[in-house]
């Protein structure tokens, strides 16, 4: 069963639905202790595997319960291999209907609120005077010193195997128990954007009153999802728990945002960035990258560099000025697409850097889509800016030294930071031990113990900074569509001067593009699929029979009640 | 003679089944959309039985009292089609209709009894 096949169908099957939460409260001791158990095989370093809940528990060849299918996804054990993500791990095993017995312990000082186990074959697991049945369980603890032995007892015939104990919380969520899950995945393709945050919100059926403790579980605690048929799966998207999450009766809600939400944490500092042609798409892809990369986004997938072509003779520069990586890679995605470079970062639980223009993935019928309403947003024909460097520009190096900080009296190790309203490409630096960081118009070092003689004779120590200066010409104070005057006026706000070249064009920042955007814009609701994403290139093929290249800006996928479903927002257009 | 075939079971207590009685089963759609061409494209989630409305000739004032007696989620045995023993979660959809009271050798009877009910449990095949 494939999700295509189900698409295809006018009534599809329910999908299936997966996602949950790991949160993992830091700070305490590992609160299991497995060195007194009649274990039947154990992990050396049982507290990291059973604390990795992301390596898989393998598959041994076993004559528990019915035994081992002979289908080839069991090996036999092998006492040398190393526990790994890759590997999997053995977690703790007991002996056939034997009960395990181990210790939990709590301590005063960081004391967690609970331990979640996850396992195979446990029938029960008794602790501290209450029962937990199942193989997923989440135990409360009372905080204070204290310790108690844990009863895990296997299901008739097997043994009981534990693969996962962490302090904190695990829940895994399906269709059994899930209420709904709504996966917002967001874009932006307005001709002004702001890089806008994809989110998460599960309702889920938790028969375990822990209302106390789920706000505890931390920000940033993983949140995974995944859907589609068995055998074909869309891939695992990951969020990060963004508020605290609540239980009311036997409801949990959980909230979280994608990887992006930290691009705010990054600021860019004033930067020159200087590329010859035949590298300039190259550097410029490997800088957008690295303002993602640099506010703690984990790239998933990346796309190889462009390929380094052309003339390499004319070296083009810009300035970038100090803005969050937000704003940057919002505005590199704006300005910065030009013939078959179209670098793009997505997002949305699958975080991903590509610079290959994107084509058409998926083909929607009119006919198959529901509320299809088409709008039609304002042209724009022309771009001004309040900037006195105008909508575009122009950056030179100049060669010259400039004394930009007169000489001034200094210790030997002294830090010193200096700030300029100028811009300046290369410093200069008297008196100087060692370099701590440069931007464009800062420069931070520490000072060494250099003699001067002053014209009275007396020996002091001093400092100054020379620099060469980039200098900023305007270009074009505004531009005009060349399709005439139909339209609004866009005022631009620059964060970059200059303009990078590749062959004979100019491409970034490059706001011409704009003007080559359609206004039409629309939005229906139609069989959900997982693997949407933001800024996926569809072609709507209408019911007249005309076709359109459209790209995704906004993707509301919604499991609700056994049901799914996605509504959508697109322009039409590669933007 | 009557046999457990005449009757169906509710909320523990058997009452003559009506004469016209035949449950039947209903698909169950969510995210059900009206496409741009009128069809409608649906996730199937599973089927349950359809709504019925129930019509007894007659029947004795303890039966009726049965009936009165649903209130919230009640309990419904009874065969299904193939003859298996179902035994099904409903709320009473409607009230009881009661149109005619007759005593006979001093047992209440009430004649042309109308009830409806809504099955609340859907089925994953």
């Amino acid at each position: 069963m494939s999700i295509n096949t189900e698409n295809a169908k006018k009534i599809r099957k329910p999908m299936e639905v997966y996602c949950g939460i790991v949160a993992q409260m830091q700070g305490a001791e590992y609160p299991a202790d497995f060195s007194a158990s009649d274990d039947k095989l154990i992990d050396a370093d049982y507290e990291t595997t059973l604390a990795n809940t992301d390596w898989p528990a393998r598959h041994i060849v076993d004559f528990q319960g019915n035994g081992t299918p002979l289908d080839g996804s069991y090996t036999w054990y092998d006492a040398s291999e190393v526990p790994s993500i890759n590997n999997g791990k053995i977690g703790v095993r007991g002996h056939v209907d034997t009960p395990l017995v181990f210790t939990i312990s709590n301590t005063a000082v960081g004391s967690i609120p609970a331990i979640s186990i996850i396992g195979n074959n446990i029938d029960r697991i008794e602790f501290d005077g209450e029962t937990y049945s199942g193989s997923e369980v989440i135990i409360p603890l009372v905080s204070g010193d204290y310790t108690e032995t844990a009863t895990v007892y296997p299901i008739s015939g097997f043994r009981a195997e534990i693969s996962d104990l962490i302090p904190g919380i695990i829940a895994n969520f399906d269709n059994s128990n899930l209420i709904s899950c709504t996966v917002a995945m967001r874009g932006d393709l307005t001709d002004s954007p702001s890089w806008q945050i994809s989110d998460i919100e599960i309702k889920a059926y938790m028969p375990q009153n822990l209302e106390s403790i789920i706000p505890n579980m931390a920000d940033d605690s993983p949140i995974w999802y995944y859907a589609g048929y068995d055998g074909d799966y869309c891939e695992t998207r990951k969020f990060y728990l963004a508020e605290p999450a609540k239980q009311g009766g036997n409801i949990i809600t959980i909230k979280g945002e994608d990887a992006s939400a930290r691009l705010d944490n990054y600021n860019q500092q004033p930067q020159i960035v200087a590329a010859p042609r035949n590298t300039a798409r190259r550097v410029a892809y490997n800088k957008f990258k690295q303002l993602i990369e640099s506010a703690g986004v984990k790239l998933r997938e990346s796309e190889r560099p462009p390929a380094v072509s052309g003339s390499n003779k004319k070296e083009r520069i810009i300035v970038l000025h100090e803005a969050t990586a937000r704003d940057h890679v919002a505005n590199i995605m704006n300005l910065g697409h030009y013939g078959t470079f179209w670098p793009q970062f997505t997002d949305a639980g699958i975080p991903k850097v590509t610079w290959s223009k994107p084509t058409p993935k998926w083909l929607i019928n009119e006919s198959d889509i529901g509320d299809h309403v088409q709008t039609y947003t304002r042209k724009t024909a022309r771009i001004t800016s309040d900037d006195e460097n105008g909508v575009t520009s122009t950056v030179t190096k100049s060669n010259s030294w400039r004394t930009i900080t007169e000489p001034f009296d200094v210790t030997a190790n002294q830090k010193v930071i200096q700030n300029y309203s100028d811009m300046f490409w290369a410093y200069s630096v008297a008196n100087q031990k060692t370099r701590m960081w440069s931007t464009a118009n800062s420069v931070a070092y520490v000072t060494k113990r250099a003699t001067v003689k002053n014209s009275n004779g007396t020996k002091s120590y001093q400092s100054y900074v020379r620099g060469k200066r980039v200098i900023i010409t305007p270009a074009e104070k505004n531009l005009q569509s060349p399709g005439g005057n139909i339209g609004g006026v866009l005022k631009l706000q620059n964060i970059v001067h200059g303009q990078l070249q590749d062959g004979s064009a100019y491409f970034f920042p490059r706001p011409s593009i704009i003007f080559d955007r359609q206004p039409v814009c629309g939005s229906f609701r139609f069989k959900g699929d997982p693997r949407w994403m933001p800024r996926d290139v569809f072609t709507m093929r209408m019911m007249d029979g005309s076709e359109h290249v459209c790209m995704v800006e906004n993707v509301t996928l919604v499991h609700e009640g056994g049901g799914t479903y996605a509504d959508v927002t697109y322009r039409q257009g590669v933007i | 003679m009557l046999t457990a075939l005449d009757y169906i079971t509710i909320n523990g207590t058997q009452i003559y089944k009506p004469p016209e009685f035949s449950p039947t089963h209903e698909d169950v759609y969510k995210a059900e959309i009206e496409t741009m061409d009128g069809s409608k494209i649906a996730d199937r989630i599973g089927w349950k039985f359809a709504d019925m409305d129930l019509e007894w000739g007659a029947l004795p004032q303890s039966m009726v009292d049965v009936l009165v007696g649903m209130n919230g989620q009640c309990t419904i045995a009874f065969d299904d089609l193939d003859g298996t023993q179902v035994e099904e979660a409903c709320v009473r959809a409607s009230v009881v209709g009661l149109r005619n009271r007759n005593t006979i050798d001093g047992v209440t009877v009430w004649k042309n009894v109308t009830c409806s009910i809504t099955f609340l449990n859907t089925h994953v095949d």
